[in-house]
């Protein structure tokens, strides 16, 4: 190491933009009636649903997730996951109650809060209220309207995410292609180019989007396998197919097409900005950590320079090989 | 953070890292934040394992990558000092 390099910039930060709201010990209070209200609803047994209540069930990738709705939200959930529902055991359960309105108005965006090490998660925003149990693998969601079904979205992309991390998965912010080669996952911020990157592919021969929003990466024997999911972006493109994954491509636009390594701390930062990880105490921190480190181990990870054009795409198929 | 001072730092033990081939993460739980400390930085982090002056710092700087120049490494070595516990990934040793 020569003194130039020891006086280079010591500590690179960034923002996990992945990662939720905290909710301050302030909004815990202002919540403590909705959070009073769904612990009680937790503890209730399965005995104590609803004999009208439906149960229905979603596979993606290894994460087999049942969900016990009121008879007015089957239908709306069965269309959201029509190619990813399933009729075997599940792993997780959902149970998914109707309560009176909850008085969380004022919560925007999601917020998580946790007791550190106790492995249940409470997230909440102004439209519903829930208790995940890593424990017991069984999550609750309190809504104050029948109408909410896509608050049932937020918790099994909640329940997904854990699901994944605590197997060395990971659920990322990203588009994913099946390439004749492999897959090919594509992350960065919004606004990066995911959606386009992966559209660019459409007209090519033996390529096939699974996902133009969030794409599910599991650990196996023979290496890594990229799932398209049904959590659905802008182009509300949603393939229920696996590919054998090739590369994880950090984007940046450019004005030429290009692949450039990423060193080992510096993927690692990449791909922990867009791991969504519902929690943020110390043992969220590290199977999130734990599971980037192990991809990044398996699996290249690049940045690709690009033109938003479909020339991009001989320079990944190039790479590929 | 000066050059008398004899204030001994550590890792904050509420933090969670990783070594990263020769470079470190590290994460700051409940903040929205990620670090990634250079290869010499990283360095640094695992020496303060345990609770180091400034000066013992500098001396493990010195001799591990055979510096020319101490007073240079002194004037870092307190920069990054303040900068990981600006970013609350060391603590005072008390």
């Amino acid at each position: 190491m020569t003194e130039a390099e020891l006086r280079g910039l010591p500590i690179r930060t960034e923002s996990g933009v992945g990662w939720l709201q905290v909710a301050s010990i302030e909004d815990v209070r202002e919540a403590e009636g909705p959070l009073d209200a769904v612990e009680r609803a937790a503890a209730a047994p399965d005995s104590a649903l609803p004999a009208s209540a439906r149960h229905l069930a979603v596979r993606i990738g290894s994460v087999k997730i049942g969900v016990d709705v009121p008879p007015e939200m089957e239908e709306p959930l069965k269309k959201l996951y029509r190619d990813f529902l399933w009729d075997g055991e599940t792993a997780y359960t959902i149970v998914v109650k109707v309560a009176k309105p909850m008085e969380l108005e004022r919560f925007k965006t999601t917020n998580a809060y946790n007791v550190p090490g106790s492995g249940v998660y409470y997230l909440f925003r102004w439209d519903f209220i829930a208790r995940v149990d890593l424990n017991t693998r069984r999550a609750v969601i309190l809504v104050p309207m029948i109408e909410l079904h896509m608050c049932v979205d937020s918790i099994i992309r909640v329940t997904t995410s854990f699901s994944a991390l605590l197997t060395g998965g990971v659920l990322l912010h990203s588009s994913a292609v099946a390439a004749p080669q492999g897959g090919v996952v594509f992350c960065g911020v919004s606004g990066s180019g995911k959606s386009t990157t992966a559209a660019l592919s459409r007209e090519l021969p033996g390529h096939t989007t699974l996902t133009d929003e969030m794409a599910l990466l599991e650990p196996g024997p023979d290496g890594y396998t990229v799932y398209g999911t049904p959590f659905i972006g802008e182009a509300g493109i949603s393939t229920n197919i696996a590919a054998p994954l090739r590369a994880v491509m950090v984007l940046t636009k450019a004005k030429a097409n290009a692949i450039r390594k990423l060193s080992p701390a510096v993927a690692s930062m990449e791909l922990l900005k867009v791991t969504l990880c519902f929690g943020q105490d110390a043992d969220a921190c590290r199977i999130a950590m734990d599971a980037v480190l192990g991809l990044i181990a398996k699996v290249p990870v690049a940045r690709l320079e690009f033109l938003p054009d479909v020339s991009v795409w001989r320079t990944i198929d190039e790479y590929l090989g | 953070m000066s050059t008398s001072d004899s204030r001994k730092y550590v890792q904050n033990p509420a933090v969670v890292s990783r070594e990263v081939a020769t470079e470190t993460i590290i994460m700051v739980p409940m903040q929205r934040h990620l670090n990634a400390l250079n290869a010499t930085a990283s360095s640094v982090w695992a020496f303060l394992a345990t609770a180091r002056t400034v000066d013992e710092v500098v001396a493990h700087v010195t001799a591990t990558f055979a510096v020319k120049d101490p007073a240079a490494v002194r004037e870092d070595m307190v920069a990054l000092l303040e900068d990981l516990e600006k970013k609350n990934l060391i603590v005072p040793a008390d």
